[in-house]
């Protein structure tokens, strides 16, 4: 047997749809009108219409049992072969035959008397028990046609008879249409149904729940199921289920390509199983689980871009049937919004997830917000430089302590007020205002009073620029650098005076060696020059020295002392001399103890010392007058004074004189000159000594330095 | 032989005092003063030929008696010349605001001064004869 002849379906029976009712309604009308008689025989025997003869004759027939079975008249009863056949009591009935989709019909049309024999007659109403004067008086009243006039009654009966043929399969292929139009709009009507749940509802498991119920409703089948892919493990577990065992089954877990359901999970195509039992993917231990006879089943994956997250199965067909492929078709459709459905409800569910944890989170930044104010107005407040900020309409917004006091203003009080209403100085305002107009940084300094003394500020003034990148204030800082301006200066002074101290002394040593190089002189005047030139020599060694030392301190290096027995008497006798003729102006006098001591020192370091001492006595008293030196022995230490009758300090600048760099902005003082790192020197190396320095002075009434070393004996 | 011209020299550092002295003698005569006022009384004193002042000096500094000796009719035509210290361009500037002709430089070569003086008193020569002539053509 060929192989496509197995799968052809069996052909179609279209007599099965001839419409019996409506013809045995055509037969009955000729038969009552035209007195014909009428029987439809299909070669099979499967249709066989009533006779419909009105006659006398043949309804005497069918009034007894026996009569009945007389006129009984099946597809045997004929020869089907013949023109004419005579079917019961040598009645004469017409063989009309027709072809319809293939099967052949037989259309009898009677009757037609044409000769009465009344034996034949007799011989019924014997056979029958019919009275037989009657049946034969019947028998002769039945109407006769020729023989011409019948044949063309059979030609029209045939012909209507294949109308109502051809109307009846019609009327089936319209019903059938019909019934594939409704299952369309049922199935149409289920996904419509669903995929508006899917858009209103984001509960997973109802519209999942819905999905299923379409799919068993439109489909006809006993249970569905989703399955849901969890990749971690690469399992797939029962999401949902319907139908009778749905608990048990949410128990299992299949693998990856274990069952149906497994297989469409694994190549993510659908699949249509029509018996179970013949096919080998199918996973028995289901059913033995959950004592479930699974007969056929259509499995179809669920797909959210492109990737199958899961399938959903449909099990056997109420109807007893198999699935069909279109059905394959209503569920893939189904499929795709429960896919939808799955991948707006996760989505949903992480958005929830998201949300809960965003706000969380911006709960947790709130208070870290506010600890961070709190923190940031706390630094902002106990700043050392003033903080002032305005928005754009000028309004103050923000003054800190330093602020507060250095403008003048009570920040509660500003909040919120113009800053022009503000005894503010004009160009801070002035900035703001260009601040705010061309949204850019400006820095500069800024002077005003401030106390009783005016500052300098360096002042930052930033536009606060909005997301829109609008101006919407700005911020100023200011910081006071007086005091490190005071240090510029000074130190700009300081480089004046050391680069003018060491010209003082370069001068002559420059003038006299050129003057001996250039001039023929005697030997007494180069010994004078060349005395000169030692002098100044020597005088800018020590100042050089006093710039290394300083650079020594400052450096953190320090100096060292070379600790040397020293009688301190004879060491002030000896500095005595080196100064006392140096001024005609000033009368250096010395004052000591009658008995001396020996006492441990760095003797080169207090002649720096006593050398500073004494060369400030003289250069600030330049009018003259007396000098002293005076020492004293007293318990464990031993005091120096140098005291002059000079112009003296001031009370103000008394305590900073032994700051380096430090000169005193005086009139008097500026003429005179000096670098300002002697007395800064003269206090480290006595305290080098573990000694101290202190000093008396007043304006115009001269200075008394006096130091004291501990003394310590040799051992 | 003619009469040695006369220069007043002021500086409050007594090596630069002799040195500017030494320098000098040679050829001119040379008066000292160690601050400004006391170049100013040895000025009129003397009513030098040339003043030499060091700008950084106690009592007057030299800008100072400079201004002064330029705004008195009696000294006004006395050139002076500034000693300063090296690099201090405001010192100079400032010199020659205060009526200074010339500046040294600190510290100075004495070859280098004398030109400097030698200069100075030609160009008085030459304006003294540029004078003289306009009163012949007068």
């Amino acid at each position: 047997m060929p192989i496509e002849s197995i799968k052809k379906e069996p052909e179609f029976d279209y007599s099965r749809l001839f419409n019996i009712t409506v013809w045995e309604g055509i037969q009955y009308k000729f038969a009552k009108d035209l007195g014909l008689a009428i029987k439809v025989i299909s070669e099979d025997g499967n249709i066989n219409t009533e006779e419909s003869n009105f006659s006398d004759f043949y309804q005497l027939l069918l009034s007894t049992p026996k009569g009945q079975k007389y006129v009984d008249i099946g597809i045997e009863s004929f020869d089907k072969e013949a023109r004419f056949v005579n079917l019961y009591a040598d009645c004469v009935f017409y063989n009309a035959s027709t072809y319809f989709y293939g099967k052949k019909f037989y259309i009898l049309v009677g009757i037609r008397n044409r000769t009465p024999n009344p034996a034949i007659v007799k011989k019924l109403s014997e056979e029958l028990e019919i009275d037989y004067n009657k049946l034969l008086k019947a028998y002769n009243s039945l109407p006769t046609f020729n023989e011409e006039r019948l044949i063309s009654l059979a030609d029209l009966i045939v012909d209507l008879f294949n109308i109502v043929v051809e109307l009846s399969v019609q009327e089936y292929t319209t019903q059938l249409a019909n019934k594939q139009k409704e299952e369309e709009i049922a199935k149409m009507s289920a996904l419509m149904e669903a995929s508006i749940i899917i858009n209103s509802t984001r509960n997973l498991d109802e519209l999942l729940k819905i999905i299923m119920q379409s799919a068993e409703k439109v489909m006809q089948a006993e249970a569905s199921s989703v399955f849901l892919i969890d990749s971690e493990k690469n399992e797939l577990y029962f999401e949902m289920a319907t139908g009778p065992k749905e608990e048990e089954l949410k128990k299992i877990r299949l693998k990856m390509g274990e069952g149906i359901a497994g297989w469409v999970a694994y190549t993510g195509e659908a699949l249509l199983v029509p018996d179970v039992s013949k096919d080998p993917r199918f996973a028995r231990r289901v059913d033995e689980q959950t004592k479930f006879v699974t007969r056929s089943i259509i499995c179809v994956p669920l797909k959210v871009r492109n990737q199958t997250i899961g399938v959903i199965q449909v099990l056997n067909k109420i109807t007893g049937q198999s699935f069909s492929k279109s059905e394959i078709k209503f569920l893939e459709a189904l499929a795709s919004q429960a896919a939808i459905a799955i991948e707006n409800a996760n989505l949903y569910e992480h958005l929830e997830e998201r949300a809960e944890q965003l706000n969380k989170e911006l709960k947790e930044a709130n208070v870290n917000l506010s600890i961070e104010k709190l923190r940031i107005e706390s630094i902002i407040q106990s700043m050392e430089d003033a903080v002032i900020a305005i928005d754009k309409d000028n309004k103050i917004v923000l003054v800190n302590r330093v602020a507060e006091k250095i403008f003048n203003i009570n920040a509660s009080q500003a909040f919120g007020k113009e800053v022009t209403n503000f005894a503010i100085n004009p160009t801070v305002i002035e900035n703001f205002r260009v601040v705010l107009d061309s949204k850019i940084t400006i820095k500069n300094e800024v002077k005003f009073q401030f106390g009783n003394k005016e500052h300098i500020f360096a002042a930052v003034f930033t536009p606060i620029v909005s997301e829109k990148k609008e101006a919407a204030g700005s911020v100023a800082v200011f910081r006071d650098i007086t005091e490190i301006k005071e240090l510029d200066k000074m130190k700009s002074e300081f480089l004046n005076m050391v680069s003018h101290e060491l010209r003082t002394p370069l001068t002559p040593i420059q003038a006299y060696s050129e003057l001996m190089l250039i001039r023929n002189m005697d030997s007494e005047k180069v010994k004078s020059y060349a005395e000169i030139i030692n002098k100044e020599t020597q005088r800018l060694g020590s100042l050089i020295g006093d710039l290394l030392d300083l650079s020594r301190i400052e450096s953190g290096k320090g100096l060292s002392l070379t600790l040397e027995e020293v009688d301190v008497v004879n060491f002030l006798k000896e500095i005595y001399e080196m100064y006392k003729n140096t001024s005609t102006k000033h009368k250096i006098i010395l004052t000591v103890p009658e008995k001396s001591e020996i006492i441990l020192f760095d003797k080169n370091k207090i002649s720096q010392v006593m050398i500073n001492l004494l060369s400030n006595a003289i250069k600030y008293s330049p009018d003259g007058g007396n000098i002293d030196i005076i020492m004293e022995d007293r318990d464990d230490k031993i005091y120096i004074t140098v005291k002059d009758q000079g112009i003296g300090i001031s009370k103000e600048d008394l305590p900073r004189i032994f700051e380096k760099f430090y000169r005193v902005q005086s009139e008097a003082v500026r003429k005179i000159s000096g670098t300002g790192i002697g007395l800064p020197i003269v206090k480290y190396i006595i305290e080098l000594h573990n000694g101290g320095i202190d000093v008396k002075s007043e304006l115009g009434k001269g200075s008394e330095f006096t130091f004291y070393i501990p003394k310590i004996k040799p051992a | 032989m003619v009469d040695k011209k006369k220069i007043v020299v002021a500086d409050d550092e007594p090596f630069i005092l002799s040195a500017l002295q030494d320098t000098l003698a040679e050829q001119y005569s040379v008066y000292t003063a160690t601050n400004g006022k006391l170049a100013i009384e040895e000025v009129k004193n003397v009513q030098p030929d040339l003043i030499i002042l060091d700008i950084m000096m106690p009592e007057m500094d030299g800008l100072e008696a400079c201004k002064i000796l330029k705004r008195d009719k009696d000294t006004s035509t006395i050139p002076i010349i500034l000693l300063t210290a090296k690099g201090q361009i405001t010192d100079i500037e400032k010199g020659f605001k205060a009526g200074a002709d010339a500046y040294v430089v600190k510290p100075f070569s004495p070859a280098r001064l004398i030109e400097k003086v030698e200069e100075i008193f030609e160009k008085v020569e030459m304006r003294k004869k540029i004078i003289e002539e306009k009163k012949k053509n007068i």
